[in-house]
């Protein structure tokens, strides 16, 4: 009965895993993989006529990465899942894609039982994750909602609490050491304190950061 | 004043004041031969001469014999060194930002290179066995537990991959990271066993950066202690305790309730040997203690100078 089973579509660039993962959904009872691509760039144009139930996208591929890709699929088919498979598991990335639109996300590393069942979630308006992001989204989403501090202020002194410098800050967020230094001076007038460690400690207490 | 100090006077004053002193030199050459001249060559009438010829020449206590005069060279000389030791200064903490710079690179790429190359190899032997095992006989038993241990393995080899990367990865040097990752590890290792886990962490200092494999230390030998705990303990409950101290001091404890071990006997093992040897290499104090009711792994680091860096710019 292929007629009930999920249309899935595979986009990654390994061709090992491509095919892997299309023998091992293919095998499953409940989904057929319809097409498979190698980037994003190579599946914009079929996608309309290959009608995925879900797609199974990478992060890091050739031309438009996974992350940039979301927003264009998520235009191009508004009915479809996507879930993100992926080895990049930090907290940036991950909040990325789901801000952009993924419906699941999980890393490779998973048993593949486990995506066939995240596929299956999915398509009942469920928001599949393996533990380990669903550990760093409920991290990100018990700070303070109510923070005087901005997005990057925010940012800056995540990165000072992790014992990073000026320069360093400024080489991650792609901004000049003089920024990063009055984002400091604004962080300190901000949360009323003189010091980098007071900062860390009143943001912490707080759930700022 | 010790011969050092006479001589870096005697050798400032010539430099500084070589010019006069030719100029002396010369006054002197041009009374001997006036005096040549005149028929009068002894010294005795020199004098005379010099302070008929060159007036107005009065004795005096020469400027370089006066204390003030000593301490006024002094002065200079130390501030000349000031001055140098600033430019060296400036010089060894520049050379310092390039090296961290270029280890911060190196480390990084290096992390990358081994989660890209290594990492999405293993993934693929992952997969590729998850394929296997399907396509094996529900029956032949034998083949399903090979292929099992194959996945277990390559699970094991994936995890101590993303170790590795994790403690090459310069942003993870923070002790913020490592309260982080050895939480995450702690509830990872037990989630699917009976034993109820509890973590607290109490950070009371921030900012604090480890040097180079610090972390990796202290992960590792709590690496060693959780495994031997899930392994040989037989525990219900284990509590798990990252706390800092406003001194500076910082303290890790792992307690369980398990049934213990005989330390002396167990001495012996490679397992507790190594997890000492990592305390000794970054200077902290390991103590186990165990017996029927349980067993505690406690790791003190003290803030000795150069033990880790308190970052503080502002």
């Amino acid at each position: 009965m292929t007629s009930t089973k999920f249309r899935i579509v595979i986009i990654e660039d390994d061709h090992t895993l491509r095919d892997g993962y299309a023998y091992l959904i293919n095998n499953s009872p409940s989904s057929v993989v319809v097409a498979s691509y190698c980037s994003f760039d190579h599946a914009k144009n079929n996608l309309s006529k290959d009608r995925p139930d879900v797609i199974l996208l990478d992060i890091q591929l050739p031309g438009t990465n996974g992350i940039d890709a979301l927003p264009a699929l998520k235009k191009l088919l508004p009915d479809t899942y996507v879930i993100v498979l992926t080895v990049y598991e930090s907290e940036k990335t991950i909040l990325h894609a789901l801000a952009n639109g993924a419906n699941g996300y999980f890393t490779k590393n998973n048993p593949f039982p486990k995506i066939i069942d995240a596929i299956q979630e999915v398509t009942q308006g469920g928001g599949p994750m393996s533990i380990n992001v669903a550990r760093t989204v409920i991290m990100s989403f018990q700070r303070n909602q109510n923070s005087p501090l901005t997005k990057r202020e925010t940012e800056v002194l995540i990165l000072r609490s992790q014992g990073k410098d000026r320069s360093q800050i400024a080489e991650e967020l792609f901004i000049e050491t003089e920024t990063v230094k009055t984002h400091i001076k604004n962080i300190y007038s901000k949360l009323n304190v003189n010091s980098r460690a007071d900062s860390i400690r009143v943001a912490r207490e707080n759930k700022f950061i | 004043m010790s011969l050092k100090l006479l001589f870096v006077y005697f050798f400032l004053l010539s430099i500084i004041y070589f010019p006069f002193m030719i100029a002396l030199k010369q006054r002197w050459a041009c009374a001997q031969e006036l005096a040549f001249l005149s028929g009068i060559v002894t010294t005795k009438y020199i004098k005379m001469i010099m302070s008929a010829v060159l007036l107005p020449l009065t004795l005096f206590k020469h400027f370089y014999s006066k204390t003030s005069f000593f301490f006024f060279v002094m002065g200079q000389y130390i501030i000349f060194r000031y001055i140098l030791a600033g430019k060296n200064s400036r010089k060894i903490k520049l050379i310092r930002k390039i090296r961290k710079q270029q280890e911060y690179k190196v480390r990084k790429e290096t992390a990358e290179d081994l989660h890209d190359g290594l990492g999405n190899k293993l993934i693929r032997i992952q997969l590729l066995t998850d394929m296997l095992l399907t396509r094996t006989s529900p029956v032949d038993q034998e083949k399903i537990t090979l292929i099992e241990k194959i996945r277990k393995n390559t699970d094991d080899l994936y995890a101590t991959t993303k170790d590795l990367v994790w403690m090459l990865d310069p942003e993870n040097d923070s002790f913020e990271q490592l309260g982080n990752r050895l939480k995450n590890f702690v509830e990872d290792a037990f989630r699917g066993t009976t034993v109820l886990v509890r973590t607290v962490t109490s950070l009371n200092i921030n900012g604090i950066s480890f040097p180079l494999m610090f972390n990796k230390n202290i992960l590792l030998i709590f690496q060693e202690a959780i495994s031997n705990c899930i392994k040989y303990a037989g525990a219900k409950n284990v509590l798990f305790i990252i706390k800092s101290y406003e001194n500076g001091t910082i303290l890790f404890l792992l307690k369980d309730n398990g049934k213990g071990f005989d330390l002396n006997y167990s001495q012996k093992g490679n397992g507790l040997n190594n997890m000492h040897e990592r305390a000794k290499r970054i200077n902290a104090k390991l103590n186990i203690f165990s017996n029927s009711s349980g067993t505690s792994v406690i790791l003190k680091i003290e803030p000795i100078k150069n033990q880790y860096k308190y970052d503080d710019q502002y």
